[in-house]
């Protein structure tokens, strides 16, 4: 997974509240609240844009941001420093929003099967045009509101490979599918919003 | 290697294997050429994405009272009791435990004296300042904080008191509204012990 991105630093959050990250992690193991407050401060905006673009609903992302860091707290005491605190909370937070996700998809519906909203569609045949290309022009807006629009199983692949940094093999093992399924499905999520963002009028000027 | 089997290729091109192979296609076909360079412009502006959404201040106050119902006696066998809504850490407020009899007395005196001194309200209760949230109780409570020790942050007990009395204002509908709910009876006593603490804290600072 790539390095994390757009947070606080351990220097700013030894600033705003005289402790350092590995300080407050031994804080929160024994239950110091102005630690676990620092802790949330530190990794608010990582987890909540996490659960933000996988589920594209802020109401959830808000309910799931919260629940990640209910889950945090019953489990802290278990962090080994195994891996950066980061990564473990993303992981946990990544968790916690599978669940959710395998929870509101219909129960006979496999969760391979909610991941591929078009099984019966084969490779389709793909044209790029000169004049439509994308190339500089997709914006930041643009991109998060294709992404949002994104089925549910595209999305989930697509923030966690693409945005977030997992390997497919992480995504394999944290969805339950295989590497080949996790490929494939990034690759018709990139398709698709290719066909949003080039519908949006990203592409529409011409390009020289 | 033709467009179809380019095409097959395509997930892994993205990614930046296998393009040695697709190159030869790549130079002659604009169509592929174009799609690949797309979903490569996709994928890059992906992993600029920044996590820059913030969860609205609600967010913490909700993790905060889930906190302290769940871990609030993990809290207590190792920190003095404090409330994480308040962020303190923990021995900001050590009390003298005479202050919090100087407090109850001051909180009974003030009930006696609003008693033989204050007109009885038709509904027989304290009056309380619909703009500001604290009881006529309250404000005395501060008026004697002030005179003890002036510009010792009379203000901010208020904005305190304000915040608790909300709280308890609001644990009190719910346990109206179901009076076995365990949880909102617990939650109100929590809110009147963060009460007490706020008054025994503001008399130990203004005895200081």
């Amino acid at each position: 997974m790539r390095p994390e991105k757009g947070h606080l630093t351990p220097a700013k959050i030894t600033a705003v509240s005289g402790l350092s990250e590995a300080e407050a992690i031994d804080g929160a193991k024994k239950g110091d609240a102005r630690s676990f407050e620092a802790l949330y401060d530190l990794h608010k905006r990582r987890v909540y844009s996490l659960c933000l673009r996988m589920t594209g609903n802020v109401a959830e992302a808000e309910d799931l941001t919260q629940e990640a860091f209910l889950q945090l707290y019953r489990k802290v005491a278990t962090f080994r420093g195994e891996s950066a605190f980061s990564t473990w909370l993303h992981r946990l937070s990544v968790n916690v929003v599978l669940m959710h996700l395998r929870k509101k998809s219909l129960p006979e519906v496999s969760l391979e099967q909610t991941l591929d909203p078009e099984p019966d569609e084969g490779p389709k045949r793909q044209f790029g045009t000169a004049d439509l290309s994308l190339k500089g022009a997709i914006d930041r807006l643009n991109l998060e509101r294709a992404i949002a629009s994104l089925s549910p199983g595209y999305r989930t692949i697509f923030v966690l490979h693409d945005v977030e940094g997992y390997e497919h093999n992480e995504i394999a093992e944290m969805m339950g599918c295989s590497i080949g399924n996790s490929k494939s499905q990034l690759h018709k999520a990139r398709l698709k919003l290719r066909e949003i963002l080039r519908l949006d009028g990203a592409g529409k000027s011409p390009r020289h | 290697m033709n467009c179809t089997e380019l095409q097959n290729a395509l997930p892994d091109c993205v990614d930046g294997a296998g393009a040695a192979e697709a190159e030869g296609h790549l130079k002659s076909c604009v169509a592929c050429a174009g799609l690949l360079a797309d979903l490569k412009e996709i994928a890059g502006q992906a992993r600029l994405l920044a996590a820059s959404d913030e969860p609205g201040q609600h967010v913490w106050a909700r993790i905060a009272e889930s906190l302290e119902l769940e871990g609030l006696g993990r809290a207590q066998a190792l920190t003095p009791r404090r409330s994480l809504w308040w962020g303190a850490g923990q021995n900001r407020w050590a009390v003298p435990v005479w202050a919090g009899a100087v407090a109850a007395l001051l909180l009974l005196a003030f009930g006696v004296s609003t008693l033989r001194q204050a007109p009885a309200t038709p509904s027989g209760v304290a009056v309380v300042h619909p703009a500001a949230l604290v009881d006529d109780d309250d404000m005395k409570f501060l008026a004697a904080v002030e005179q003890r020790a002036p510009s010792k942050g009379a203000a901010r007990y208020k904005a305190h008191l304000e915040a608790v009395n909300a709280s308890i204002r609001d644990a009190k509908r719910s346990v109206e509204q179901d009076p076995r709910n365990e949880l909102a009876r617990e939650r109100l006593i929590q809110a009147y012990d963060q009460k007490s603490a706020l008054y025994e804290m503001a008399m130990a600072r203004s005895m200081q």
